[in-house]
């Protein structure tokens, strides 16, 4: 029996977006961004929130480095009064221009370039309050060009799935491995599927999926009554959760209004890969939580995640923090 | 003050005794009264099992903190009821194990009248006449004035007795059984030993007040003659009583015993059996003897004067002070140090018959207060092992020592020691690196004992107790020292630690080589109880290993001097004194299931 945590605890460093590093260059993007609208935006006054992956904690580096933070844009109007969301995007639009800005259906995305290669990006989510109810929002959706039909005010709450977790896991030390977990699928789901396309699932498909199938996985040292995380036997149980549940789609509701599937937008051929997938994912993870041997573990646990995952080297043995020589404390 | 009249008038309304006098104060001064401490007391007339009987109850200063004494007024019952004494004195209870009630001192009245009557009701129905065989040494006329020393078993054995000092003699088995006593094991006659000790140096014992005795075991119930509390007895009377309690082969075996004449005073030991326990010893004394030896079948006149013995013979001392059968147990200890020093003294409490201690360090002052030793008695350096093997064997004779100043892995290596010996092999170094050592030299034996290890943490905050198993199962020493599987930062500690991991304790109070860990004498008692307590379990196979247990102290001090304690110091007592086999680890390279 080998779990390979500190291998995962590496893994899960080496994924996460650094609080310090890219999170620090966005948070300072956006927060000229947010200047520069409250400066020139010629619409009604507005709040603004963090939301997505950056407020829950489960952003990881994306493989092509082009990583973003999505904002949300509280307005201070209703809906009667603005009845064409997109009117009100154009203007946050014209607000931004001389930025790559680019309207798109829920968003409005501001794109950061070097070279010609994407570096990272600013989504931009315009909301209108519910005068009826304190905490439902109304996302702003649709896009210039699009016909009457496509554009409306979308019933939601964008921070549901993050009171949700808090919700779903009070101890702080679960809700750290659930997002390790999600982590580790996001990065799962980059290397498995085409960054271009439809057919991978978003990460707050993944994200949902995992919040009503996730059990936190640790043991107590019945000695030292030390608690330990088993990140590889929380994420097989996940992988195999969502496997068992596709019958023959799996389905992850949006946990507040409209409640809708967030594999909805994938067709059952691009579920069936997707299941298929996940049922290899599945079979290397029982094979990795069988498997007795270090450098084994770590070979599996590479198919799985990608060569990120550390590589431990045959009969190495595992060296003790601290130092071979420490002080007993024991005497007689 | 105890109030008299009153109490005798709420003796009678609650019906205990009627025709109550109040004793007067003159009769208080009688000797009755001093030698039971009563100082008030009424009598009166009381019926049990349709029989009447004149009772006193006496009433010491302390009652009702104290039972009343009872006595029976009627002069016959004196010496033919057992548990009545010459006085009238009824010996119906003693008070350990009880809990009066004070505020009912009538209600300890009716409690003491009640146990007395039914010992007088028993008595004269003859329905406890056994009691006086139970207790003989009680009835036994005469005074206590010998010291028991010899073993006695189930054979007849020729002893003979020695003069301790005036009105006490000692009874061994042999001369050199004798010397060892005088130098050894009476401390409480050290005053009247000197000059013994001091002819003994001079060379000039042999032989000197040596006078010969045979210990006769009778293996058949005897009853006594009603009166034979009375003394002045004959001859013959003891005769036919000795003859009575022998089988008829025993009785062939006395007969050869006493072929001899004997010189003009010898004595025996009678080993009268109990239903319960150990046989009671109690003697007689022949002197002025003339003709054939006083047991014998040749005729023979003699004095005849019963007497008493105080009891140092060990089988009958373990027996007495709750020591457990254990005689044939062989224990080793590895390390005599604070720990190891209480461990080996309590382990010959509780009646291991063999001790060999290994440690090679010598007895030095700086751990005095802490040692079961104290300050070295010797200015010349000796080992822990020494001192403590000959402590042990002069407090506690049967218990055999020996001692080996070396190291442990050094008699093993040097197969100096024959582990199959042992039923249990006790680790109290307080090193984890020679406990881990031995634990892995030793599991891989084909024949395991089980080993127990023991060791204590600095500043109070606790000890702990692993036994290992006698079997090849797992779970051992180095269990502890095995990281969880799932430890993404596994350190080198002691799993069962209460003091977090990466802090050092040890002091020097003087420089290199004088490093010591803090902790206190209470500190490594408490530890070795712990540890003493598992060991007997298991040798008495109450428990079994593998089990881990610990003690915990308090954390203040700990803390105060800037410590922190780990996370296992937050389990309840209840849960680190019951731990069993939990702390086994599969992953253990010692004893360990899983593939590594």
């Amino acid at each position: 029996m080998t779990f390979l945590q500190s291998e995962f605890y590496k893994f899960n460093d080496k994924i996460r977006l650094g609080w310090k590093d890219e999170q620090a260059i966005l948070r300072e993007r956006r927060d000229v961004i947010l200047d520069r609208l409250r400066e020139r935006f010629s619409g009604p006054s507005f709040a603004s929130f963090n939301q997505g992956s950056y407020e829950i904690g489960t952003g990881v580096r994306p493989i092509d480095g082009d990583y973003d933070i999505d904002v949300g844009l509280r307005l201070n109007a209703t809906v009667n009064e603005w009845p064409d969301p997109v009117e009100l995007k154009e203007r946050i639009a014209s607000a931004l221009s001389g930025y790559n800005v680019e309207i798109r259906r829920p968003c409005v995305t501001v794109r950061y370039q070097r070279r010609g290669e994407p570096l990272y990006h600013i989504d931009i989510n315009v909301y209108l309050p519910d005068p009826n109810d304190e905490k439902m929002l109304y996302l702003g959706v649709g896009k210039v060009g699009d016909v009457y039909d496509l554009k409306f005010w979308k019933h939601t709450d964008p921070l549901a799935l993050s009171a949700m977790i808090d919700q779903q896991f009070p101890r702080a030390d679960d809700r750290e491995q659930f997002r390790r977990v999600v982590r580790y699928l996001k990065r799962w789901k980059d290397i498995h599927f085409s960054s271009e396309g439809v057919s991978a699932p978003t990460g707050v498909a993944l994200t949902t999926a995992a919040l009503g199938r996730f059990v936190a996985a640790r043991e107590t040292d019945p000695v030292s009554k030390k608690i330990h995380f088993i990140d590889l036997r929380a994420l097989t149980c996940l992988v195999d959760a969502m496997v068992r549940d596709a019958k023959p789609r799996l389905v992850a509701r949006f946990p507040a209004p409209p409640s809708d599937d967030l594999f909805a937008r994938m067709n059952d051929e691009q579920m069936k890969q997707f299941v298929a997938k996940l049922a290899e994912l599945s079979e290397l993870l029982n094979r990795a939580l069988s498997d007795t041997d270090d450098a084994s573990t770590s070979a599996i646990m590479r198919r799985a995640l990608g060569d990120g995952f550390p590589e431990v080297e045959p009969s190495k043995s595992r060296r003790r923090a601290g130092g071979a020589v420490v002080s007993s404390g024991a005497a007689g | 003050m105890i109030d008299v009249h009153g109490l005798a008038d709420q003796v009678v309304s609650a019906g205990l005794l009627s025709d109550v006098l109040v004793i007067e104060a003159g009769q208080l001064r009688e000797r009755w009264a001093g030698a039971h401490r009563v100082v008030a007391g009424i009598e009166g007339l009381t019926t049990h099992e349709g029989q009447d009987f004149m009772i006193r109850v006496g009433l010491t200063r302390n009652f009702p903190y104290e039972l009343p004494v009872v006595f029976s007024l009627d002069s016959t019952h004196c010496g033919r009821i057992p548990h009545v004494f010459a006085d009238g004195y009824v010996c119906y209870r003693e008070i350990e194990g009880l809990l009066l009630d004070p505020y009912d001192p009538v209600g300890i009245i009716r409690f003491a009248l009640l146990e007395a009557l039914q010992i007088l009701v028993d008595g004269l129905s003859r329905r406890n006449i056994r009691e006086f065989v139970e207790e003989l040494t009680l009835y036994w006329p005469g005074a206590q004035a010998a010291v028991n020393l010899f073993e006695p078993g189930e054979d007849f054995a020729k002893i003979g007795s020695f003069q301790i000092a005036e009105g006490l003699r000692g009874i061994a088995r042999n001369q050199e059984e004798r010397v060892e006593a005088l130098l050894s094991r009476v401390p409480m006659f050290r005053e009247q030993m000197l000059g013994p000790l001091m002819r003994l140096c001079a060379g000039a014992l042999v032989g000197e007040s040596w006078e010969s005795g045979i210990y006769i075991p009778l293996d058949v119930p005897v009853s006594f003659p009603a009166s034979f509390r009375d003394g002045g007895w004959t001859l013959e009377q003891v005769a036919r009583f000795v003859r009575r309690g022998l089988s008829k082969k025993r009785q062939g075996r006395l007969d050869r015993m006493t072929r001899r004449a004997p010189q003009a005073s010898c004595f025996t030991i009678l080993g009268v059996p109990r239903d319960r326990g150990e046989p009671n010893l109690v003697g007689i004394r022949f002197t002025e003897v003339r003709g054939g030896h006083p047991l014998g079948r040749s005729p023979s006149q003699a004095n005849v004067t019963p007497f008493r013995l105080h009891r140092f013979d060990q089988r009958y001392l373990k027996a007495r002070s709750g020591a457990r059968n254990l005689g044939g147990v062989r224990v080793l200890l590895v390390g005599c140090g604070a720990v190891g020093g209480h461990v080996g003294m309590e382990m010959a409490r509780c009646g291991v018959g063999h001790i060999d201690l290994v440690d090679p360090d010598v007895l030095s002052a700086e751990n005095a207060f802490r040692h079961v030793l104290g300050t070295p008695s010797s200015l010349l350096p000796m080992g822990k092992a020494t001192l403590l093997a000959s402590t042990i064997s002069q407090k506690y004779p049967s218990v055999s020592t020996s001692a080996k100043q070396s190291r442990v892995e050094d008699v093993l290596a040097e197969g100096l020691l024959e582990l199959a010996d042992y039923s249990l092999i006790i680790m109290a170094t307080g090193d984890h690196n020679v406990d881990r050592m031995v634990n892995a030299q030793l599991f891989s034996r084909d024949r395991r004992c089980a080993i127990l290890y023991t060791w204590l943490e600095p500043l109070g905050i606790g000890g702990h107790a692993l036994l290992d198993s006698s079997e090849k199962k797992p779970g051992c020493f180095e269990c502890l020292f095995t990281s969880h599987p799932a430890d993404a930062s596994p350190q080198l500690c002691n799993r069962a630690a209460f003091t977090a991991a990466g802090q050092v304790f040890t002091r020097e109070l003087a420089g290199c080589g004088n490093a010591f860990t803090p902790y206190s004498s209470l500190d490594a008692m408490r530890t070795a109880e712990l540890a003493v307590r598992v060991a007997v379990s298991a040798l008495t196979r109450e428990l079994e290993g593998p089990l881990l247990r610990s003690w915990k102290g308090t954390a203040d001090g700990f803390r105060r001097e800037g410590y922190q304690t780990s996370e296992r110091f937050e389990s309840t007592s209840d849960e680190l004194g019951s731990g069993r086999a939990d702390f086994c680890a599969e992953q253990c390279r010692i004893c360990g299931t899983a593939p590594r």
